[in-house]
């Protein structure tokens, strides 16, 4: 039998892999059912925006006027695991997408805040993948031997 | 400083060195210099030199170079990415913009030659060039040529983090599929999920450069919510509904 100790430990591919689920939920739970981190549909645009949103430059579709925070795609896509060890992963924005989302924030679309940083939905992700780990490392360091004699 | 704002200023510092540099020549011509001899001086300057130096774009490719570092300070390293790596990256970039700075020089040069000759006033020659008259980066190019540099930079460490993806892991083109997504696009989105080798062996380079300039998509390991992120019919629907269909990678390649 191997260590017992093995068995909750973790390795930057699992956090990454984590990293990679839970960017990939918040997309889904944002672009696809246009609900922010509390499960909410996201607060109406204004009346002008919403006119605006499927005409503006380098917009694309956009999904027209559904709230869901996406004209080009480029704030949603910005979101990626940015770093991860054999403990953490971190994931999150740079630059203009990460003051994109705080301004979405401050205006009462919030895809993460400081308060709640993951739907429930987004923590349920991240706990199955443990789950799943924990059971396979299970496995592994407490599978015994199995010793075949072949011959006399 | 964000990268939007990075590439914006850079953009200025551009346009502020094509308006010098026709004012400069044009002082020439208030000092008594002939038509002939305006050429001659033309003829020897050191474009490159004068751009960088003397009218010191290279304090502005600095600054822009600053904003890498935000980059990275924006992206965890993991022990992936080695810092020589990213060094000459940097260098790389910072090599490209300086060369770009004498490429312009050249053409600025030819291109107020050329309205001198023809007895063009200043502001003729300085609207011109400024419209991208002869070639001549444009103000809002130089800006997505350092947006672009800047995204590159940050898809560039993406996929050095992929190094620790095993050879098997598949990755999915996410982004928007519309009219006004890219044909190599729609021909990527269009194919489902493929592993680095076959991305690399049917697009090549595609993983790091994606679609190319101000592109809105990008390679994206496959996770258990893929499916619902990406539109493969929809864009095989939208390739077959075009009248032509030419994908290329950035470099050119004809794939497909």
């Amino acid at each position: 039998m191997g260590k017992l100790a093995n068995i909750p430990k973790f390795d930057k591919a699992f956090w990454k892999q984590v990293g990679n689920e839970i960017t990939d939920e918040i997309r889904v739970q944002t672009q696809n059912k246009g609900r922010d981190v509390f499960n909410k549909n996201f607060k109406s645009y204004s009346r002008g925006y919403a006119e605006r949103k499927p005409k503006l430059k380098r917009g694309g579709t956009g999904f027209g006027s559904k709230v869901n925070l996406t004209l080009t795609g480029d704030m949603m896509n910005g979101l990626q695991t940015r770093g991860f060890t054999s403990d953490s992963v971190t994931i999150g924005w740079s630059g203009t997408n990460a003051k994109k989302i705080q301004w979405n924030a401050d205006m009462g679309r919030a895809v993460t805040t400081n308060s709640k940083p993951l739907s429930n939905n987004s923590i349920k992700i991240a706990q199955q993948e443990a789950r799943q780990r924990i059971k396979r490392n299970a496995d592994k360091e407490t599978a015994k031997p199995i010793n075949f004699k072949i011959g006399k | 400083m964000a990268k939007d704002t990075a590439s914006l200023q850079y953009a200025k510092a551009v346009e502020r060195v094509q308006q010098e540099l026709v004012k400069q020549v044009f002082d020439l011509q208030k000092q008594g210099l002939s038509k002939n001899e305006i050429l001659l001086v033309l003829q020897g300057l050191d474009m490159e030199d004068i751009i960088l130096n003397k009218l010191n774009l290279n304090a502005d490719i600095d600054r822009l170079m600053l904003e890498y570092q935000n980059v990275l300070g924006a992206m965890e390293m993991t022990g992936t990415v080695t810092a020589e790596s990213l060094t000459a990256l940097q260098r790389i970039d910072r090599n490209s913009f300086a060369k770009q700075a004498g490429v312009m020089g050249e053409l600025i040069k030819k291109e107020v030659a050329r309205g001198v000759i023809a007895g063009a006033t200043e502001k003729e020659i300085a609207d011109g060039i400024l419209r991208g008259a002869g070639g001549v980066l444009r103000a809002d190019q130089a800006e997505t040529l350092a947006n672009t540099a800047l995204n590159q930079f940050e898809r560039n460490v993406t996929v050095e983090m992929a190094e620790l993806d095993p050879a098997n892991a598949t990755y999915v083109y996410l982004g928007i599929i519309d009219d006004k997504t890219r044909d190599i696009c729609l021909l990527m989105a269009s194919e489902g999920s493929l592993t680095r080798d076959e991305i690399e062996s049917k697009y090549p380079n595609t993983f790091s450069n994606a679609g190319g300039f101000n592109c809105r998509h990008r390679w994206a390991r496959e996770t258990s919510r893929s499916e619902q992120l990406i539109k493969p019919d929809r864009a095989s629907s939208l390739i077959q509904d075009k009248k032509r269909f030419n994908p290329v990678t950035v470099e050119g390649i004809k794939v497909g």
